[in-house]
């Protein structure tokens, strides 16, 4: 991919593919017909924003069932959430210690 | 790990600093004050919510990074201010992937 940021801003810029991937953060895996269940659109919408996130390379397949193809989270797309709270959490230490330093001093 | 990751949507700091709660508030609340120790001008900050001297909340973005709420607890100690920083991202997951993407394409 050329531009992986834009790719993964557009496929998360539409509210319905933000709800597939909390559904994905709360029940781990997903399919077309579970996700059509529980959303008030067609099957065919459905796989067209699971095609969108997987692009965006968000989601990968996984073997269902039979025929079943059900859908996952990559652990690297979420792998650099836990690099943003890391990184958050020493830039904090860094600026609490300069705000003692100027308060103090 | 994704569970988990879901779960997590903010970091916590803390700190204590000799001095009065208005004194570390000052430090916080006007711009005079941040420069002595933020030093990062590009980050827009738009304060929230300000009761001085225990709470300060002001949300921050810059090109970078999109918008965080940073939420300041303030205090007092016999010698002393507790300063307890809890910055928070507003809506997992758009907000801390989108924030995550574009740490790792800077």
């Amino acid at each position: 991919m050329s531009d992986p940021l834009g790719s993964v801003f557009g496929a998360l810029a539409d509210p319905t593919r933000r709800g597939v991937v909390e559904v994905l953060l709360r029940d781990g895996s997903t399919s077309v017909p579970d996700l059509a269940a529980g959303l008030p659109i067609s099957r065919q919408a459905v796989a067209k924003h699971l095609a969108q996130l997987e692009q965006a390379g968000l989601l990968e397949r996984v073997p269902g069932a039979g025929r079943e193809v059900r859908y996952t989270l990559r652990g690297e797309a979420l792998a650099p959430a836990g690099a943003w709270l890391r990184d958050a959490e020493r830039s904090w230490d860094r600026r609490l210690g300069r705000l003692k330093r100027a308060v103090e001093s | 790990m994704i569970e988990r990751a879901g779960e997590r949507t903010e970091v916590s700091r803390e700190v204590e600093i000799e001095a009065t709660p208005d004194e570390v508030f000052e430090a916080l609340v006007t711009e005079e004050g941040r420069e002595r120790w933020l030093g990062e001008p590009d980050r827009l900050i738009q304060i929230e919510s300000a009761d001085p001297p225990n709470r300060l909340v002001w949300w921050w973005a810059s090109e970078e990074r999109p918008a965080t709420r940073v939420d300041f607890r303030l205090v007092e100690l016999p010698r002393g201010t507790r300063v307890i920083v809890t910055e928070s991202v507003p809506s997992f997951p758009l907000a801390t992937l989108a924030a995550s993407f574009a740490l790792v394409a800077a």
